[in-house]
């Protein structure tokens, strides 16, 4: 596995359950151990217990929406990457999406090997931008 | 146009559901082969079947997506109808997914051969898209070889959009031409023959015909 997976703080928030328990252990057989979120307000309760680095987030979901969950992330946790996985999504949704600071928007249904590309990228950005802001606080 | 409006809202819904139901049927499909490979060593009798079938799965989920992309982009165009203005190459490259299962009812295939980039016509989406289909459709209705290929492509020419569909040997009557452009009245499209093909041109930008 990647050294940018080594690790990672992984959170996976969907409200599909059938769907996002076997995203997890499909990661899980490729090293990854993401923790799961059925909706918006536990995902920001697990992330308040232990930030993510990489956050996998839906958009419509009951309670919060996805938009809200990337707005709080972003307001609370700025080094947490967020890529938001979607069968809902429209071309406004996606902009809006990457506005608020999505680093990646994908629909559903989409292949794992992309997904983990995906990942990987956003686990290199986190690492950089953290770099820079120990580099930057000292 | 409110019924349309709630039809549209409705359907991309659904749509949008399914899109979560493929989903999870790729990721169990997924899972499984996931299993299958780790245990690759291990003897299993009806391995290749299960991978076949595996395979089937994730080619016709694909298949599903697209065609789910499609039907989207169609409930989305009650929204787009506040706008008096599309783009004539995508909204023949949907048509072209939508009427795969009309065409291989009549024992033909359509394939979308691409179009020019933002080629804006003065006209709603729905209609646009009605004109195209419209178009497909009395072609598809014309007598031909079986496996025919209909080839559908959005031109700039000389300015003004043109969506062409081009099949060998097809000749269509003039009756078959006032009717369509009886049907078409209201989209905006204008029929016309040309050699091999029905060509349907669209009021071209700033609303000159």
């Amino acid at each position: 596995m990647s050294d940018h997976l080594t690790g990672l703080r992984l959170l996976l928030v969907d409200d599909e359950e059938g769907f996002v328990t076997t995203l997890a252990e499909r990661l899980e057989l490729r090293g990854l151990a993401p923790r799961v979120a059925l909706n918006g307000e536990q995902a920001l309760a697990l992330a308040t217990e232990e930030p993510p680095q990489v956050m996998v987030l839906d958009l419509r979901m009951p309670g919060m929406s996805g938009q809200e969950v990337l707005r709080a992330v972003k307001g609370r946790w700025p080094l947490t990457e967020v890529i938001m996985l979607t069968g809902h999504g429209s071309e406004q949704d996606r902009d809006a999406c990457l506005a608020l600071g999505a680093g990646a928007y994908h629909k559903k249904p989409l292949d794992l090997e992309v997904l983990m590309d995906s990942i990987r990228a956003a686990a290199r950005r986190n690492e950089e931008r953290a770099g820079k802001a120990q580099a930057g606080g000292r | 146009m409110r019924e349309a409006r709630f039809m549209g809202t409705v359907t991309a819904m659904a749509m949008h559901d399914m899109q979560n139901v493929l989903a999870i049927v790729r990721e169990s499909a997924g899972l499984m082969g996931d299993l299958l490979r780790i245990n690759k060593d291990v003897p299993f009798k009806h391995r290749e079947a299960l991978e076949r079938a595996m395979g089937h799965i994730t080619h016709h989920v694909e298949r599903g997506k697209g065609i789910l992309e499609a039907m989207s982009r169609l409930a989305h165009a009650t929204d787009d109808n506040q706008s008096e203005s599309t783009d004539l190459s995508t909204c023949c490259r949907v048509v072209a997914q939508l009427t795969e299962r009309l065409a291989r009812m009549k024992k033909a295939e359509v394939r979308y051969t691409g179009g020019a980039p933002a080629l804006i016509v003065e006209a709603g989406t729905m209609p646009v898209m009605a004109a195209v289909f419209l178009g497909l459709r009395l072609v598809l209705d014309q007598p031909g070889a079986d496996d025919r290929v209909l080839e559908l492509s959005a031109e700039n020419r000389a300015g003004r959009p043109v969506a062409r569909i081009a099949t060998p040997d097809l000749k269509l009557s003039p009756a078959d031409l006032d009717g369509l452009a009886v049907a078409l009245a209201g989209t905006g499209a204008a029929p016309q023959q040309a050699p091999g093909a029905l060509e349907l041109l669209f009021p071209s930008p700033g609303g000159k015909a």
